[in-house]
C-alpha cells in the first residue's frame, strides 16, 4: 500500500452560473521515496490536484468524489481539524511564485519555526532551532544570520529555499511542489530541483512534482502522470514514458518544445488550437479536436485507461501510437549522439514525413523555410560563421552604451542610496533581416537593453544607432517619428493591451498616432488581423476575452501595425505554454519572412533564442560576455558563463538528464548595485582566478564574429584579424569538443 | 499566408480557454462584456436596486412633487404657525406657517442639485489633477501633492464662515465651495491608480507609437481608472448631500428664503422641546435616506468592479 493513494478523485469548482470540473475522476498512487511527475498544459487540473489532497481549494471549490487515501485516513472527507493537523506537518506544500507565498511582514525565522510550534509541543527557542537547522539544510547561505531577515531581503532562489524548509520543517511524509522553480532562473532552477531531490532522500518522503517542463519530469522523477482536461492521459515510469509513449497528447507536448539542437529551418510542431472549456459536458476522447489521429470513435466514445505491458504504463487512447520499435531506435541514437534529445524531434519529423502527424501546412512550412539558409546571417549546420558569406548593413547599434538607474529612498527628500549598474558598457550590432537573440538570467540587463533599443530607456552613456542615426540626439518631435520604426511585443499578454479597449482600436492606435484616417485604418486592422491568425471577429472584442496565446497574437498586430523594419519581443513565449509557444514562434518566423522584419529577441530560455536567432549575445549583471552566431556560441561556448547557462536547461530525456553529475553553477547573481571588480561573474565562476578579481576582461575574438570576455576562456581564442574563415585548428578544436551534457572534459583545451 | 491561418484558432475565443483562471472566460459575446457583467452584478445586488429607486423617488418627490402638491413657500402664513399634521397640512407647518411637505420638496432640491453639481466639479478636478500628478510623477507630483496635503488641512467651517462674511451666499457660490474641498480625496484616489497603471506595458505600447501624453491620460490612464471614479463620485454625492446639510444647520449657507433640509433641521430644532416633531424629523428622515442611498450604490458599485477584476 503506497503512502498516498487517489481513487477516482473528482473536483469541481462552482461559478456565478456555472460548474468547473476541474479533475474529473483520477486515481494514482505516491509511495514514500518515490517523485512522481504531474505535467500537461494550462489549466489541465494539475493545481487543483495538489490542491485538494490538502482541501485547500478556492472558494466554491468541493471535491465532489472519490478517496483521497493518505497513511491510512481518508482525506477525501475528513474533517478541518483533521486536515489541519495533517497539513504542514505530515503533507508539505511549496508553491510557484517564491514572491507571494512568504509573509512579507514576518522573519523568515519565524516563519519557519511557525509550522514546527504548531504541530510539536516545543518551546518558542526549539522551533527556531530547529529553523536554523532547516536553513542550513536547504543550503541557506549564513543561516543564523538569515533566520532574523524578511522576505524582501532575499533573492527569488533564497526565498524558494526558505519556503522549502518552512514545508519541510515538521518532516512530512509527502511534498507536493507545484511548479516549485518556473518563477525562477535556469540556473537556480537546477539548484533548487537537486536540492528537492537530496532532501527528498534524507527524508524518505514521497513528493508530486507538479509542472510544465518535460526536462524536468524527465531529470527528477520516477514516475510521471500526463493530463489532459482534467483526466490522466497517459502515465508510466518515467523512462517508460519518454521513450515508449502511446498517447498522441504526450507525443506532441514533447514535440512542440524547441531542443537546442533544433533543425532551425523547420517549423516548430505545434498542437492546434486550445485545451477544452471544462465547464461545459465532454464527450469523446478530450483531445480529439486536436489531435491528428482522432476518428469518429474517438468523438464518440471516451478511452478508458489501459495497462501496455508491464510496469504500470496506462494510456486512454482508442488509436495508441505504437512505435516501440523506432523509440527503440531512437532512444540508441539518443544516447550516441551528443545531443541530448533527438527523440522529440525524430518523431515530429518522421511524422511529418509519413504525413500523419504533419498537416499540409507544416510540410509547406518546411519547404519554404528552406529558402532562409540562402540568407547571409543564417548560418550552416556545423557553425559556419555567417561573417564570412555576405553580411547586410546593421540596423540597429548599441556604441559602448551604458544605463544607470539611480536607486533613491521614496518620498519627499530621496535620499540617494546607489547607482544599478543594468546596463555596462555594452556594444553590439543588430544587422537587418536577422533575428539576434539576447539571452541571460532575470537581472542581467537585457529588458533594459530592448528598452534602450526601443527609445524606452535614455541611455547614461554611449550610444543607440538606428539606421546609422543615433536616436538619443533627435529633437523630440523627430524622435517620435523615428521610433515608429522600432516596435516593442511584451511579455506580459495581460498587461500589454489595454483592457477598456477593443482589439479594432488596440491595433489601430498606432495608426492613429501617425494621423491614418478612419477609414484606412479598418482595412489595415483587418488584414492584420488575418496575418496574425486571428478572425475578423476579434475586431470589436475586448482582450479579457482572448487566451494568452492570443493575445500576444494581437500583441505582435500592433507591432505590425506601423510595419517597422525592427521588433523587440521580450520575452515573447515564457508567458505561454508550450504548445501555444511553438504556435507563436512559428508566427513570429512567418512574418518576418513576409514583412522582412529584423527580431531583437530577449529571453531566459536558451532553447526558444537557440531555435529562432541567428546571433546571440550573453549578458551577465549589466555586461556582455559572449556574442556570436548562434551555433557557434551553443557548440562552442567560450565563456564559461554561457556553458554554465546551456549546462543547466533540463532536456526532455530521462536518461541525459538523470546522467547530470553536478550543478551547473552555484550561488546567485550578485545585486547590480555593487557588482564584483574586475569580471562580474567571478563570483560564481568555477575558473576564478587572482587576474579575474583585479582585470576587466574585454572581448575576444574566437573565429569569426564569436567573441566572448574572459581571463580563461573554454575555447583557444583567435587573436589573428577576424573575419577570415577559421583555420583547420579551429574546426578540429570544435570536433573535440563534441562532449557530452555536462561532462567536465568539454572544458579542457583552454588558453592558459 | 500558410502557417498560422490554418491553425483552427481563428475561430476566436470560443473555442476554449488556456490562461490561468480562464475557464470562466464569458462567452465570445457581442458588445461590451464587460459593462454587461458588472451590471449584472450590480443589479443582483438588492441594495443596490433599493438604493437607486430611493434616489428616484425622493428625485421625483423634490422636483415632480411641487406640480401636483402646490403650497406657498414664499410668504409666511402667520396665521397657522407649528400646526401639527392635518388634512390641509399633510405634514404640518413650521414657526412661519410655511407647508413642511412642500418646503420638503423645494428643499430638496437645493441638496440634490448641490449634490449632483459638487460630486461633477469634485470628480473632474479630482481626475485631471490626480491623472497629471501621477502621470508626470517626480518633481510635478510632489508639489501638487503637497497642495492636497494643504488643502486637507484647511478646516472646513473656518473656510466657509470666512467665505460667507465676504461674500452674499449663494447656490452657486456653495457648489463652487463645496466643490473646492471635495475634489481632494479623487484626486488623491486617481493619482494613486495612476501610478500603478502608468508602468503597465500598454501605456509605454504608446510611447513607442511616438504617442503623446495627452494620448495617454485620456485614452489609456482616465478610462482605466473609470471604476475607482464612478464609485468615489457616488460617496461624492452623499458627502455634498451631508456637508451642506450641516452647514446649513450651522447657519452658514443660503439666506432663509432659500429652505434646504438642513436649515429646517435647524428652524425646528428649537420647538422640539414643544413636541412638534414634524419640524425635524421628516427632514432628517430624508437627509438620512439620501446618503444611504448614495452609499449603497457606491458599495454595490465598487462589488461589481472587483467582480470584474476577479473574473478577468
Ligand atoms: N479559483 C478558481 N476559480 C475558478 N476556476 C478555477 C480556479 N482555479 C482554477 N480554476 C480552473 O480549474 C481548472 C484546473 O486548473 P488548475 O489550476 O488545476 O490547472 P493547472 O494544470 O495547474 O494549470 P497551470 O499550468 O496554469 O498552473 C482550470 O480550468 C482553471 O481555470
Ligand atoms: S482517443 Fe482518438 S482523439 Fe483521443 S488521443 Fe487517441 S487518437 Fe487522439
Ligand atoms: S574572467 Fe575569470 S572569473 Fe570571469 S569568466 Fe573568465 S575565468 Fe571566470
Ligand atoms: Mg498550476
Amino acid at each position: 500500500m503506497s503512502l498516498l493513494e487517489v481513487t477516482d478523485l473528482k473536483t469541481r469548482i462552482r461559478l456565478r452560473s456555472k460548474t468547473v470540473r476541474a479533475v474529473d475522476g483520477i486515481s494514482f498512487g505516491v509511495s514514500s521515496g518515490e517523485t512522481l511527475g504531474l505535467v500537461g498544459e494550462s489549466g489541465c487540473g494539475k493545481t487543483m490536484t495538489g490542491m485538494s489532497i490538502m482541501r485547500l481549494l478556492p472558494s466554491g471549490g468541493e471535491i465532489a468524489g472519490g478517496r483521497i487515501d493518505f497513511d491510512g485516513r481518508d482525506l477525501a472527507g475528513a474533517d478541518l481539524k483533521t486536515m489541519q493537523s495533517v497539513r504542514g506537518d505530515q503533507i508539505g506544500m511549496v508553491f510557484q511564485d517564491p514572491m507571494t507565498s512568504l509573509n512579507p511582514t514576518m522573519t523568515i525565522g519565524k516563519q519557519i519555526a511557525s509550522p514546527v510550534r504548531l504541530h510539536r509541543k516545543v518551546s518558542k527557542q526549539e522551533a527556531m532551532d530547529r529553523a536554523g537547522a532547516m536553513l542550513t539544510l536547504v543550503g541557506m547561505p549564513r543561516p543564523d544570520q538569515r533566520l532574523g531577515d524578511y522576505p524582501h531581503q532575499l533573492s527569488g532562489g533564497l526565498r524558494q529555499r526558505a519556503i522549502i524548509a518552512m514545508a519541510l520543517a515538521c518532516q512530512p511524509k509527502l511534498l507536493i511542489a507545484d511548479e516549485p522553480t518556473t518563477a525562477l532562473d535556469v540556473t537556480v532552477q537546477a539548484q533548487i530541483l537537486s536540492l528537492l531531490d537530496d532532501l527528498k532522500g534524507k527524508f524518505g518522503m514521497g513528493m508530486i512534482l507538479i509542472t510544465h517542463d518535460m526536462g524536468v519530469i524527465a531529470g527528477h522523477t520516477d514516475r510521471v502522470m500526463v493530463m489532459y482536461a482534467g483526466r490522466i492521459v497517459e502515465t508510466a515510469r518515467t523512462e517508460a514514458l519518454f521513450s515508449h509513449m502511446r498517447h498522441p497528447y504526450t507525443e506532441a507536448l514533447l514535440a512542440s518544445i524547441p531542443h537546442l539542437d533544433q533543425d532551425k529551418t523547420q517549423r516548430l510542431y505545434s498542437i492546434p488550437g486550445l485545451p477544452p472549456d471544462l465547464t461545459s459536458e465532454l464527450v469523446g476522447c478530450r483531445f480529439a479536436p486536436r489531435c491528428a489521429h482522432a476518428t469518429d470513435i474517438c468523438r464518440e466514445k471516451e478511452p478508458q485507461l489501459v495497462a501496455a505491458g508491464s510496469d504500470g504504463h496506462l494510456f486512454a487512447c482508442h488509436h495508441p501510437i505504437d512505435n516501440s520499435a523506432d523509440a527503440l531506435a531512437n532512444a540508441a541514437q539518443a544516447t550516441r549522439s551528443r545531443s541530448a534529445s533527438a527523440r522529440g524531434v525524430a518523431v515530429a519529423a518522421g511524422r511529418a514525413g509519413t504525413a500523419v502527424l504533419g498537416t499540409a501546412s507544416a510540410v509547406r512550412g518546411r519547404a519554404r523555410d528552406q529558402r532562409r539558409t540562402g540568407d547571409g546571417t543564417a548560418t550552416a549546420p556545423g557553425g559556419n560563421v555567417a561573417g564570412a558569406g555576405v553580411e547586410s548593413e546593421a540596423i540597429l547599434e548599441f556604441v559602448r552604451t551604458t544605463k544607470e538607474f539611480l536607486v533613491t529612498t521614496r518620498g519627499f527628500l530621496q535620499r540617494r542610496l546607489g547607482v544599478n549598474h543594468a546596463v555596462t558598457d555594452v556594444s553590439l550590432t543588430v544587422r537587418r533581416g536577422e533575428t539576434f537573440g539576447l539571452v541571460g538570467e532575470s537581472g542581467c540587463g537585457k529588458t533594459t537593453l530592448g528598452r534602450l533599443a526601443v527609445a524606452l530607456e535614455t541611455p547614461t552613456s554611449g550610444q543607440v544607432l538606428f539606421e546609422s542615426t543615433d536616436i538619443f540626439a533627435l529633437p523630440r518631435d523627430r524622435l517620435r517619428t523615428v521610433r515608429r520604426g522600432l516596435q516593442i511585443m511584451f511579455q506580459d499578454p495581460y498587461s500589454s493591451l489595454d483592457p477598456r479597449m477593443q482589439v479594432g482600436e488596440i491595433i489601430a492606435e498606432p495608426l492613429a498616432v501617425r494621423g491614418d484616417p478612419p477609414g484606412q485604418r479598418a482595412a489595415l486592422v483587418q488584414r492584420l488581423l488575418g496575418e496574425v491568425g486571428l478572425g475578423q471577429g476579434a475586431m470589436s472584442r475586448y482582450p479579457h476575452e482572448f487566451s494568452g496565446g492570443q493575445r500576444q497574437r494581437i500583441g505582435l498586430a500592433r507591432a505590425l501595425a506601423l510595419n517597422p523594419p525592427l521588433i523587440v519581443a521580450d520575452e515573447p513565449v515564457s508567458a505561454l505554454d508550450v504548445s501555444i509557444r511553438s504556435q507563436i514562434l512559428n508566427l513570429m518566423k512567418e512574418l518576418q519572412e513576409t514583412h522582412g522584419l529584423t527580431y531583437v529577441v530577449i529571453s531566459h530560455d536558451l532553447s526558444v533564442v537557440r531555435y529562432i536567432a541567428d546571433h546571440i549575445a550573453v549578458m551577465y549583471l549589466g555586461k556582455l560576455v559572449e556574442i556570436g552566431p548562434a551555433d557557434d556560441v551553443y557548440s562552442r561556448p567560450a565563456h564559461p558563463y554561457t556553458r554554465a547557462l546551456l549546462d543547466a536547461i533540463p532536456v526532455p530525456n530521462p536518461q541525459v538528464e538523470k546522467s547530470k553529475r553536478s550543478i551547473a553553477m552555484q550561488g546567485e547573481m550578485p545585486s547590480a548595485m555593487s557588482p564584483p571588480s574586475g569580471c562580474r561573474f567571478r563570483t560564481r565562476c568555477p575558473r576564478a582566478e587572482e587576474r579575474c578579481a583585479s582585470e576587466v576582461p574585454e572581448l575576444v575574438g574566437f573565429g569569426g564574429e564569436h567573441r566572448a570576455a574572459c581571463h580563461f576562456p573554454l575555447e583557444v581564442p583567435v587573436t589573428i584579424a577576424t573575419g577570415a574563415r577559421p583555420g583547420a585548428r579551429d574546426l578540429g578544436a570544435r570536433d573535440l569538443g563534441g562532449r557530452e551534457w555536462g561532462d567536465e572534459n568539454g572544458r579542457l583545451e583552454t588558453g592558459h | 499566408m500558410t502557417g498560422p491561418a490554418a491553425l483552427p484558432l481563428s475561430g476566436g475565443p470560443g473555442t476554449g480557454s488556456v490562461g490561468t483562471t480562464s475557464t470562466d472566460a464569458d462567452q465570445p459575446g457581442v458588445g461590451n462584456s464587460a459593462v454587461r457583467l458588472i451590471l449584472r452584478t450590480f443589479v443582483e445586488n438588492k441594495l443596490a436596486i433599493i438604493g437607486a429607486a430611493v434616489i428616484v423617488l425622493i428625485t421625483a418627490f423634490c422636483f415632480i412633487g411641487p406640480q401636483v402638491y402646490h403650497t406657498d413657500q414664499v410668504d409666511p402664513n402667520l396665521l397657522s404657525t407649528n400646526l401639527g399634521p392635518r388634512g390641509s397640512y399633510l405634514l404640518g407647518t413650521d414657526n412661519n406657517g410655511f407647508d413642511i411637505l412642500g418646503r420638503l420638496m423645494i428643499g430638496g432640491q437645493s441638496s440634490i442639485e448641490v449634490g449632483f453639481a459638487v460630486a461633477a466639479i469634485a470628480t473632474v478636478v479630482g481626475i485631471l489633477y490626480g491623472a497629471i500628478s501621477g502621470f508626470f510623477g517626480k518633481a510635478v507630483d510632489v508639489v501638487l501633492m503637497r497642495v492636497v496635503d494643504v488643502a486637507f488641512s484647511i478646516p472646513l467651517v473656518f473656510l466657509f464662515i470666512f467665505a460667507s462674511r465676504i461674500f452674499q451666499p449663494t447656490l452657486g457660490l456653495l457648489i463652487v465651495l463645496l466643490g473646492l474641498v471635495s475634489w481632494l480625496v479623487p484626486a488623491r484616489l486617481v493619482r494613486g491608480e495612476t501610478l500603478a497603471l502608468k508602468v503597465r506595458e500598454y501605456v509605454q505600447a504608446v510611447r513607442t507609437m511616438g504617442g503623446g501624453s495627452a494620448r495617454i491620460i485620456f485614452r489609456h490612464l482616465i478610462p482605466n481608472t473609470m471604476g475607482t471614479i464612478v464609485v468615489t463620485a457616488t460617496f461624492q454625492v452623499a458627502n455634498a448631500v451631508l456637508i451642506l446639510a450641516t452647514l446649513q444647520y450651522l447657519g452658514f449657507g443660503l439666506p432663509p428664503s432659500e429652505p434646504t433640509w438642513g436649515s429646517m433641521i435647524a428652524n425646528g430644532i428649537t420647538y422640539l422641546q414643544d413636541g412638534y416633531w414634524w419640524e425635524v424629523y421628516p427632514a432628517l428622515v430624508l437627509i438620512v435616506l439620501t446618503v444611504v442611498a448614495f452609499n449603497f450604490i457606491g458599495d454595490a458599485l465598487q462589488d461589481s468592479f472587483q467582480v470584474r477584476l476577479r473574473q478577468r
